[in-house]
């Protein structure tokens, strides 16, 4: 299989078809090199030296400020999220035959909370929807087995939020931690 | 390469980026990092669809101020984050097509990792989302572009990001910057993520090839 020539723009530099030798026969395939000029670089001031830039510190510092400014928003958020996911996971214990559909939005929502608990400090609630997500990217055959080991990530997502841990949460987060590990690692272990 | 910083802070207000997360705080918090990062223009997109439709007015209002990065969620529907990737790689216009895209994503799903590589995604953004890596997600589209590769069935940046000591028989023909790999399978598979591909010596002054030759990819 080979390749058309790309069409001539002239913005990037394009590749030259060279007749004869190289050219493409029988069982060979064409691949095209298409070097682009660097515009991001010269945009923010990129030196000619072409040595890596930084962004500044103080703005690395402003954005962690503006970040921490909404550290009750992101509260708020996570107990609504959570009571969302709360309902979600209730239905897909109910309602068997959509429960595919179901958890599918539990993942949805345990995504939400794993991107951001990390960045507010809630490092364990970022840890547990990350364990719980592996369980919920392959759905074909949702278990009661693997329910009850959702269910209790999300308990232990509750009593996070509820207690207010951040960091590794000291004895409870280890317990929780441990207790949450032995149930996967049961899990996988049925399969 | 030179390997030392140079010290230099880079003006990231002249910079325009496109959001796209259908998660409303998600979004949110992302943009509140890039305009504390100094980014001068953010633009946000509800969903895959809104992207398109932001993205497809970027190109063809004269005039108008190019988005230069796009960061988009994997997990949205129903335009999901690769759907929207393969819509910008396959765009016909240029602005479009090479524009750095960043893919966010959780490592839970190893699949939408490899997905994302192979259909042209430029850097992985790897949840949970902080300042620190948001900032580093920036840099390497600023300082660590990667020419672009057009193969069968793929393109976007080089997938190869190291260079790797190859013993075999280099069956690449360079001709310019166009790469023929005679005797390839059709097996347009690499190998998968984390291990890297096989690199093979290259002629004085050609740039890198995408393919491995034909021995690694059988």
């Amino acid at each position: 299989m080979t390749e058309k020539p790309p069409k001539a723009t002239g913005t990037p530099t394009q590749p030259e078809q060279k007749p004869g030798k190289g050219l493409p026969g029988k069982g060979t395939r064409v691949v095209e090199i298409i070097e682009l000029p660097n515009k991001l670089r010269a945009k923010v001031g990129g030196g000619a030296d072409g040595k890596p830039g930084q962004i500044d510190p103080a703005h690395i510092e402003r954005a962690s400020r503006h970040v921490a400014r909404m550290a009750e928003a992101h509260q708020a958020q996570t107990r609504i999220d959570l009571t969302t996911l709360q309902a979600a996971f209730e239905q897909a214990k109910r309602d068997t035959e959509n429960r595919v559909q179901h958890l599918r939005k539990v993942y949805k929502i345990s995504d939400g909370i794993m991107t951001l608990g990390r960045t507010f400090g809630y490092n364990l609630l970022s840890d547990f929807a990350n364990s719980m997500n592996h369980f919920l990217v392959d759905l074909e055959n949702p278990t009661d087995a693997l329910l009850t080991v959702l269910g209790l990530h999300i308990d232990a997502m509750h009593v996070v939020v509820r207690d207010d841990i951040k960091g590794d949460g000291g004895e409870l987060g280890q317990a929780l931690t441990k207790s949450l590990a032995l149930a996967r690692a049961k899990l996988i272990h049925k399969r | 390469m030179a390997s030392a910083k140079s010290g230099k802070y880079y003006r990231l207000d002249g910079l325009s980026v496109l959001v796209a997360d259908d998660n409303r705080f998600v979004r949110t918090i992302l943009v509140t990092v890039l305009r504390g990062l100094g980014i001068g223009r953010v633009l946000q997109a509800e969903s895959g669809e809104e992207a398109t439709a932001i993205l497809d007015v970027s190109t063809q209002i004269q005039g108008a101020s190019d988005i230069d990065i796009v960061f988009a969620d994997h997990l949205m529907a129903p335009v999901d984050g690769l759907e929207l990737l393969k819509w910008v790689r396959n765009h016909d216009h240029e602005k479009l097509k090479f524009i750095p895209y960043i893919m966010m994503s959780g490592e839970a799903d190893e699949n939408a990792v490899r997905l994302a590589r192979d259909g042209g995604v430029t850097e992985y953004l790897a949840k949970p989302m902080s300042v620190a890596n948001v900032a580093s997600r920036l840099l390497a589209i600023v300082d660590k572009p990667r020419p672009f590769v057009r193969a069968p069935g793929y393109i976007g940046p080089d997938r190869r990001r190291q260079t790797l000591p190859y013993e075999g028989e280099d069956r690449r023909v360079m001709a310019g910057r166009r790469v023929t790999l005679e005797e390839a399978s059709n097996d347009d598979e690499l190998p998968p993520v984390g291990q890297a591909v096989p690199d093979v010596r290259e002629e004085a002054g050609a740039v890198g090839a995408e393919d491995a030759p034909a021995e690694t990819v059988d």
